[in-house]
């Protein structure tokens, strides 16, 4: 069974398409990320799934029922993370649990809450006001917020943006904790490596719409391209002309997609030699959703 | 209980915060002291103990009766300070409007009367003394004089004994306390300003709270976040204006605890009629607090008017000087009969038994009555930018 199906989703700013024709489902029990750059439209589309925007256009269904206002017992279901956490500053970590778990009217216990600060390794904090929390303890406040009403459904939007890399691993162990407990996650995110990580399933999004969606496994497959060759050089523009299918990431660093490795590590190098340009730090790796997304857009997700 | 659970979250975030502390609950009284310090000086008695004694003669004393003349002239100019008149309701009415603190009546055929006790040892002679209910002052120039005239009946009894050899009654000095007239002019400053300092903490509740408050969770998102749970707008709304009635009661208590301890301010203020009343002036500050918040899109520019609206609604309102009665240019005269404070402040103060101008009752309710049902109206119009939800 589907948890979320969406049909034709569409939602514009004036001008702006932020949502223009999205549909996608989301099948109970699995983790699927809504992967794109700035400004895709993750957020209004989730925001929208949420009951906090207004759709122009378009069809919600939450276990196959049609939602078309999302009401309170739809909200009483879903837990979520915003991708801007804000709370009441001056109540403790505590009280803002407690807080929350009274706004979906379910009785928690002591016992209850000190096991969400546990699960989010908050504990210590119990008693420090929100506003002395670090950016990544507030994520993972917000983390435990969303799931005080023990949600079937749980949307992240952004959970680690902004997170060390240490931080961004232990929110990703409390994601795949939940995943094990049988919860059904929606997930938004820009980092590739989230999305490889964590889902089930990536829904690529791009200009309001999905260019593509699959297991990774499937969308890395898509492209037909066996290696990458990735290195930096002085002058990347002549090369650039004499090799049509290189390209610039954002990292300065020129990225080869080749079938045959071997081949074409010969063909760079001769050419390197004849027009007297030096290349450096070669690397050669397996594709990923970046270049999912680049190959789809010619973009970097980064951009 | 959702509502209950997310008003006590909105109160304590308030409270804990220390603008949120300071100006509803410390504030109003550090402003209400200052006020009555500087303020009821103006009006008190001039230094040292004189109190102003009314005599009202009904007869020129002679005979035995110039003992008590005698016993008037050496009373003044201290402590006494007598005035005199012609009749006992001028006496009265002066007493009331606090000119003087006593009145002692010397009635028609006092001096016969007199020499009759002293001579014949007739009926005791009755002399009148009025004091005023309530005032301190009164009773103790009352007691004062008593103890005075006390002294004089003994000298009277001996020269009796030592005159006649008879017997001598006490002239009886019968006290009459009377009340203060209500509709009187007499200015109890702390009394006057005891209105307009509720009146302010409210309005620092409903006109900076409710709108910034409002505002700052909006750009904040922390109101989107309470609309992810089973909470929705109105919900949402409901608690802010609960918590911060919970904080408009916490604030007016303090003040009149302070008022009715330290101020003596008429306890007039604890009638139904002058409760009713604030209860009506909260409503109206929570509507100038929407309107506000309808119109204002920005949490800086929600600041600046809601400072302008505040200094205006307090200072033209007539919050410590009566506006209208000064000689203003017109057009102040106007925006002071537009606002709704203006109505407020008085109607309170009509019902402590001050009256400054001459409105019409109908005036004192209506008025403030179409500013809650005007910006009722601007609010629902607003409703959903307002509270940021789509
Ligand atoms: N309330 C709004 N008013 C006007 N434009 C909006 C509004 N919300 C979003 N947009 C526009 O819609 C587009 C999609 O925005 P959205 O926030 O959904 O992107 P996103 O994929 O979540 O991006 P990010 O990764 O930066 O969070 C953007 O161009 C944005 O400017
Ligand atoms: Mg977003």
């Amino acid at each position: 069974m589907n948890a979320i199906t969406v049909r034709n989703l569409r939602k514009y700013y004036g001008a702006t398409k932020a949502v223009d024709g999205v549909s996608f489902d989301v099948p109970q029990g699995e983790v699927v990320a809504l992967l794109g750059p700035n400004g895709a439209g993750k957020t209004t589309t989730v925001e929208i799934i949420e009951g906090l925007r207004e759709k122009d256009d378009g069809e919600i269904f939450y276990f196959e029922k049609k939602a078309d206002h999302i009401d309170k017992t739809v909200k009483s279901q879903i837990g979520v993370q915003l991708q801007k956490t804000a709370f009441f500053e001056y109540l403790t970590v505590y009280e803002t649990i407690e807080l929350f778990a009274g706004l979906y009217n379910v009785k928690v216990q002591k016992s209850d809450i000190e096991r969400l600060m546990n699960l989010v390794a908050l504990q210590e904090k119990a008693k420090s006001r929100v506003r002395t929390l670090s950016g990544g303890q507030l994520q993972r406040l917000a983390l435990a917020v969303s799931l005080v009403n023990d949600p079937k459904i749980l949307f992240l939007d952004e959970p680690t943006t902004g997170l060390d890399p240490q931080a961004r691993r232990h929110v990703w162990e409390i994601i795949e904790q939940l995943k094990q407990e049988g919860k059904t996650i929606l997930l938004t995110t820009h980092y590739m490596e989230e999305a490889e990580k964590l889902a089930d399933r990536v829904l690529i999004m791009d200009h309001g719409k999905i260019i593509a969606s699959g297991t990774v496994q499937e969308l890395i497959r898509s492209i037909d391209m066996e290696s990458y060759i990735e290195f930096t050089t002085d002058k990347a523009q002549i090369l650039q002309k004499e090799i049509p299918s290189l390209r610039v990431t954002d990292h300065e660093k020129l990225v080869l997609p080749v079938i045959d490795v071997e081949e074409s590590i010969h063909m760079l190098l001769n050419k390197a030699k004849e027009l007297a340009i030096s290349i450096d730090n070669i690397v050669i790796r397996r594709p990923n959703l970046e270049d999912v997304f680049l190959n789809l857009t010619g973009r970097s997700l980064r951009d | 209980m959702r509502i209950l659970k997310l008003s006590k979250a909105l109160f304590l975030n308030d409270v804990r915060e220390f603008s949120g502390f300071f100006w509803p609950f410390v504030f109003p009284l550090i402003l209400f002291f200052i006020l009555v310090s500087v303020f009821s000086g103006m009006t008190s008695t001039d230094g040292g103990i004189v109190f102003r004694l009314g005599i009202v003669k009904e007869e020129n004393l002679a005979g035995f009766g110039t003992i008590l003349e005698q016993v008037i002239e050496q009373i003044q100019p201290e402590p006494f300070q007598v005035v005199v008149f012609d009749s006992l309701e001028e006496a009265q009415k002066n007493l009331q409007l606090k000119k003087i603190e006593l009145v002692l009546r010397i009635p028609k055929g006092l001096s016969i009367a007199m020499a009759r006790v002293i001579l014949f040892a007739g009926q005791p002679t009755k002399i009148e003394l009025y004091t005023l209910a309530n005032s301190y002052e009164s009773q103790l120039a009352g007691k004062i004089l008593q103890s005075i005239l006390q002294q004089v009946d003994l000298e009277m009894a001996k020269q009796v004994i030592s005159l006649t050899g008879g017997e001598y009654k006490e002239v009886e000095f019968v006290a009459k306390p009377i009340e203060r007239k209500k509709t009187s002019n007499e200015f109890h400053y702390a009394t006057y300003v005891f209105p307009a300092v509720l009146l302010m903490s409210i309005m620092s509740l409903a006109l900076f709270n409710l709108p910034l408050g409002l505002i700052n969770n909006r750009e904040e998102w922390v109101n989107r976040r309470l609309y992810t749970t089973p909470t929705n707008a109105l919900d949402y709304l409901s608690s802010m204006g609960l918590s911060l009635l919970v904080s408009m009661v916490i604030s007016c208590a303090l003040v009149y605890l302070m008022g009715l301890t330290l101020y003596k301010v008429n306890n007039l203020c604890l009638s139904v009629g002058f409760i009713l009343r604030l209860l009506y002036s909260i409503a109206v500050c929570f509507s100038v607090g929407i309107v506000i918040v309808s119109f204002c899109r920005r949490f800086s520019t929600a600041l600046v008017v809601t400072q302008i609206a505040y200094q205006i609604l307090m200072f033209l309102g007539g919050f410590y000087f009566p506006v209208l009665n000064f000689n203003m240019p017109w057009p102040i005269k106007v925006v002071a009969r537009i606002l709704p404070t203006t109505y407020l402040v008085e109607n309170l103060r009509i019902s402590l038994g001050l009256r400054m101008y001459s409105f019409s009752e109908f005036e004192l309710w209506l008025i403030p009555g179409i500013w809650i049902l005007a910006s009722v109206l601007a609010f629902s119009f607003n409703f959903k930018r307002v509270m940021g939800y789509e």
